[in-house]
């Protein structure tokens, strides 16, 4: 191994540590069409809600402080397989340039500071 | 360059796509997370070849793939991966401070990183909370196509010899 292989092997796995550390719960789910908010719903309560935009549609699901997308008509689906429940944590759809991002809580706060 | 160049290429890059495609029949891992199995042509024209030869079998495979199986907006995203990936393991191996699996591995983080910078644009904050699990994916899916491209690199160097 040379020198720079042990740096980058050190910064993978501080990185790897920051994803693994426990983030508090978040509050509010917040949908985002194109960068800009769509709407911000409750955690708490359970919600379906439609998100129709120019580039697709989605169903964005809150059931039992668990966020997942159902009813996308994006061609890989790939965000109907992912399930979010803690702050930070963010469901993507590239195709319909949707992201469902849970904030609120402590992690959320250290994220804005990077922004 | 020489039609033997030219040949070798060629045939590169038609791996490359070859690659992509077997990839592409299988379905990902994790959202955005994919081998790159074709990173292992480049690499291997990289250290066998030369980076005039690397740009091109990287540039060709990303406009080629996307033509044949992606679409406009994949084409954004793998066209500004495979630039900044070479750019940056040209540079990692020109620094002589990595072995070739972590030029690999570096390879797959900043192919990942120019992606997420690609769908920020598009998408916006949401992405970043994606920086921790594209950053270690790119790094352990460098590592196994770097191990892959460094048996081929040995093997290449046997057969016709470095230029």
């Amino acid at each position: 191994m040379k020198k720079g292989d042990i740096a980058l092997l050190i910064i993978a796995v501080i990185v790897l540590a920051i994803w693994l550390f426990p983030s508090q719960k978040g509050e509010v789910v917040s949908i985002y069409v194109d960068g800009k908010i769509y709407e911000t719903l409750p955690l708490e309560k359970d919600s379906e809600t439609l998100v129709q935009s120019e580039y697709g549609k989605n169903k964005v699901v809150i059931r039992g402080k668990k966020v997942y997308v159902t009813d996308a008509d994006c061609p890989d689906r790939l965000c109907e397989k992912t399930k979010i429940t803690k702050s930070g944590r963010s469901i993507i759809c590239l195709p319909n340039r949707l992201s469902v991002v849970i904030e609120g809580g402590k992690s959320n706060e250290k994220i804005d500071v990077i922004i | 360059m020489n039609t033997k160049k030219v040949t070798r290429t060629a045939a590169f890059t038609a791996v490359a796509i070859l690659l992509g495609y077997v990839e592409s029949l299988f379905p990902p891992i994790a959202a955005g997370v994919k081998l790159g199995l074709a990173n292992t042509v480049v690499i291997t024209v990289l250290y066998t070849q030369s980076t005039k030869e690397a740009w091109a079998v990287a540039i060709m495979k990303a406009i080629l793939c996307a033509a044949l199986f992606g679409s406009a907006s994949s084409f954004v995203y793998s066209f500004s991966g495979a630039i900044i990936s070479l750019l940056v393991m040209i540079i990692a191996k020109k620094s002589n401070l990595f072995s070739l699996i972590a030029v690999s591995s570096l390879g797959g983080i900043f192919h990942n990183m120019a992606q997420l910078l690609c769908a920020y644009f598009f998408i916006g904050k949401g992405v970043l909370f994606y920086i921790p699990v594209l950053f270690v994916s790119g790094a352990l899916c460098g590592i196994l196509t770097g191990i892959a491209a460094k048996i081929l690199v040995k093997r290449g160097i046997e057969l016709f010899g470095k230029e």
